[in-house]
């Protein structure tokens, strides 16, 4: 998120969308002037009026180039060569024009706000006020001229006075007001940054979670259930055991980025079937387990992980003695569900003794941003899916999911 | 952000409270224009109970602009946006009622300067584009209006140019006013995406870091209960019952650790810095039904930037927070003690408020004694 904007941005963002607003306005008025011009043409045929509205063409070309790039010289300009067309402009009317009979006419006050609405130079406050003032001091000497030549009398404009107003009111009280509300902002941005990097620790500590109730929790449960002499299998299982705890980094058990190793005999999935088959379970694999190459590494090692969990709980609680692992890609996720007959189980009643399934699985598919959905009832069966990102999503997925992993 | 429109007091609630009192003066100069405009334009106006009506509503619809976007109330809904805009061409109506047959000029008419400023004034609040519409949308009836005065007016100009001149000031403002919003919008969506891809760099950064003392604290616990037993068990080559039973009770302990970090979640690592003395039995989360969770990550960074501004701004002892669902929103109750003033509390925390409201619905402030209370709902995805 990091609402809204820093305290350095924000006066440039206001001082460029107080430009680009003056600039509307000069636009609208400059196109009303040009189509009220021809309308007069329209209705008095007989008069020469048409080359007044030709006369605004280049004002409009020179605001489009203020509108690009707000540059001193393209202001300036804008403002000569605007007050100059503006003296042709209105010299015209008053001559063609009968019911024209001032200064102050409505249509030239269209053409003394457009020169108002210049537009701010920089993003300090007198370059909001001054050249909109220039403009309008402009305008109305190059309109009054024009009356003076023509023989009308010259009045001053208080809509163009107005315009003039709003213009410095807006930059000013936008200047003015911003620091107060703003000094929060700060804290806002922290706050942000702050909760990407609880996302990446809540992630961590799954992970860790994950690995600890694999590793160390299973074996603690094996001993506790196995007086006498150590079985040779365990002892191995306690060295590497003590091994993870003592040696290994363990950022590095979840490797980023690479893709895995290509084919489903090689994947960490495939693996923890060979040791469900092990545990003496009969897992038959469908779909297509190749699709297992599109996954990251460390997907497809999160994926085996939680994938053994399951089998081993269709092991220690189905009490039944085959499973399914089925494999199927699609929308840029790899889908793995792992099926059994067995007895069958109501999430919501069994809360702790369920741990496994909740640290080990759930919490460890959805930090590498994956999904997991269980289907089960007593006396029905047990499926459970996990989706998993493909590898090319997979690593923005990884921060990015884990904010809102449940 | 989804479901959130994108306006600027959503994008920067700051900055929508930053330009709050330039709201209020379009407001109050809607509302002198009618009346002077009215007065100084005296002979034309042919009832004059009308005209009085006519800059009541102007009036009433310069307040609505205030009313509605009031910070309380934010964010402002379309319904409140077109109320207003109603209101402005009720009044506009009204005025061209009481002058009918003796307006002799449009362009001192005050209807469309006023509903051009009223539509500036609501810019950032909704979305440009709606503005936009809700301009062309009020142009049109103004033009009707207009053409229909026609015959009254003395300067014998083609009927073109009084539509012209009727729709300038309610088209110019308000693209000016949608101009506006929609060139900082864009500006915001810029940064925020550079922002977040820092933030993220930032985050990938220290993710080393986390990891590892994610690790040292798991691998302490380890090296004191798990690695003297394995190496024994490892030494003797044999399970006996009392390391049977100290394998059990071990993994009782590691499990119960780890059970308790699973139910934790981040708003305890938000609240429980800020909470002294913090017992199991005085919790300061009471979150049964894991709603915190359900949070999306900008409702979160506010409720962040929330707890450690009432620590840090109202020196605020004992947060509490207290998350309920009821229906399908999630409600939180916020409370804790302050020993500022109570009138300076509304102001000191007026800015996170801003920011609440637009991530949260409901939010509501008491600041009455001896606890302030916040409240607030959301419904999650």
């Amino acid at each position: 998120m990091s609402l809204g904007l820093p305290g350095h941005l924000a006066p440039r963002a206001v001082s460029a969308g107080l430009a680009r607003a003056s600039h509307v306005i000069a636009g609208v008025c400059l196109l009303a002037a040009f189509a009220a011009t021809l309308s007069q043409q329209v209705a008095a045929p007989s008069r020469v009026i048409w080359p007044a509205a030709l006369v605004l063409l280049p004002i409009l070309a020179l605001l489009v180039a203020v509108d690009r790039n707000r540059s001193l010289l393209r202001v300036c300009a804008y403002l000569v060569v605007g007050a100059a067309l503006s003296y042709l402009y209105a010299s015209i009317l008053l001559v063609q024009v009968p019911i024209i009979t001032t200064s102050g006419s409505w249509v030239f006050t269209l053409l003394k706000v457009s020169l108002v609405m210049v537009g701010a130079v920089g993003a300090r406050t007198a370059g909001a006020v001054v050249p909109p003032a220039a403009g309008w001091v402009l305008a109305e000497a190059s309109i009054g001229l024009a009356a003076l030549g023509t023989g009308k009398p010259v009045v001053l404009d208080v809509t163009a006075g107005l315009a003039v107003a709003l213009v410095v009111i807006a930059a000013v009280g936008m200047a003015m007001t911003r620091p107060r509300a703003r000094s929060v902002q700060p804290a806002l941005h922290r706050a942000a940054r702050d909760e990407h990097l609880a996302a990446l620790r809540s992630a961590a500590e799954a992970r860790a979670a994950a690995l600890l109730h694999d590793t160390v929790l299973s074996d603690l449960a094996a001993i506790a259930a196995s007086e006498g002499p150590l079985r040779p299998a365990l002892a191995d299982q306690l060295r590497r055991d003590l091994e993870m705890i003592i040696g290994q980094d363990w950022s590095e058990s979840v490797p980023h980025g690479a893709v895995g190793s290509g084919e489903w005999a090689g994947s960490s999935i495939a693996r923890s079937v060979e040791e469900g088959r092990a545990l003496g379970l009969d897992v038959t694999v469908s779909g297509d387990p190749a699709s297992v190459s599109t996954l990251s590494a460390a997907a497809d090692e999160t994926v085996g992980l939680a994938v053994r969990q399951l089998l081993v709980n269709v092991h220690r609680h189905a009490g039944v003695d085959s499973a399914e692992v089925v494999v199927y890609p699609g929308a840029g996720m790899v889908s793995v569900m792992v099926i059994d007959a067995g007895r069958g189980f109501d999430e919501r009643e069994t809360g702790r003794d369920r741990f496994g399934l909740r640290t080990s699985v759930r919490s460890r598919v959805e930090s590498i941003g994956g999904r997991v959905q269980v289907w089960s009832a007593p006396g029905r069966g047990t499926s459970v899916l996990l989706q998993v990102p493909q590898a090319s999503a997979a690593r923005q997925d990884l921060v990015v999911g884990t904010g809102d992993a449940a | 952000m989804t479901g959130r429109e994108s306006t600027l007091q959503s994008l920067d609630p700051l900055g929508a409270l930053a330009g709050r009192p330039l709201t209020v003066l379009a407001g109050a100069a809607a509302s002198v224009l009618a009346i002077v405009l009215t007065l100084s334009h005296g002979e034309q106006v042919g009832s004059l109970p009308v005209a009085l009506a006519a800059v009541a509503v102007a009036v009433l619809a310069s307040a609505a602009l205030v009313v509605v976007t009031a910070p309380v109330r934010a964010p402002v809904t379309r319904r409140a946006a077109v109320l207003v805009v109603v209101l402005g061409f009720a009044a506009h109506v009204l005025f061209a009622v009481a002058t009918w047959g003796q307006n002799t000029l449009v362009r001192d008419d005050w209807g469309p300067f006023v509903l051009g400023l009223l539509l500036l004034a609501l810019c950032p609040y909704r979305p440009p584009r709606e503005v936009v519409i809700l301009a062309i949308a009020v142009a049109v009836p103004v033009a009707v209006v207009t053409v229909v005065e026609t015959r009254f007016f003395v300067t014998g100009a083609p009927t073109s140019i009084y539509v012209i001149v009727a729709i300038v000031p309610v088209l110019a403002l308000a693209f000016a006013g949608a101009a506006f919003a929609r060139a900082v919008v864009l500006r915001i969506e810029r940064w925020r995406e550079h922002a977040e891809k820092a933030s993220l760099e930032h985050a990938g950064m220290q993710e080393e870091g986390i990891v590892r003392s994610v690790q040292q604290s798991r691998v302490s616990i380890l090296n004191r209960d798990v690695v003297p037993l394995f190496t024994e068990l490892l030494d003797t080559g044999r399970v006996t019952g009392s390391s049977a039973a100290r394998a059990a009770e071990v993994s009782r302990a590691i499990r119960g650790v780890m059970v308790a970090e699973t139910e934790r979640s981040w708003l305890d690592d938000v609240v429980v810095p800020f909470h002294a003395g913090a017992s199991v039995e005085a919790h300061p989360v009471r979150d049964p039904d894991r709603l915190a969770e359900r949070m999306d990550f900008d409702q979160r960074a506010a409720v962040r930037a929330l707890a450690s501004g009432l620590h840090d701004r109202l020196a605020a002892r004992d947060i509490r927070i207290a998350l309920e669902r009821t229906g399908d929103a999630s409600r939180v109750l916020l409370t804790c003690s302050t020993d500022l003033d109570e009138a300076a509390v509304p102001a000191s925390l007026a800015p996170y408020l801003a920011v609440l409201r637009v991530v949260f619905e409901d939010v509501a402030l008491d600041t009455s004694r001896p606890d302030l209370t916040l409240r607030f709902s959301y419904v999650s995805k």
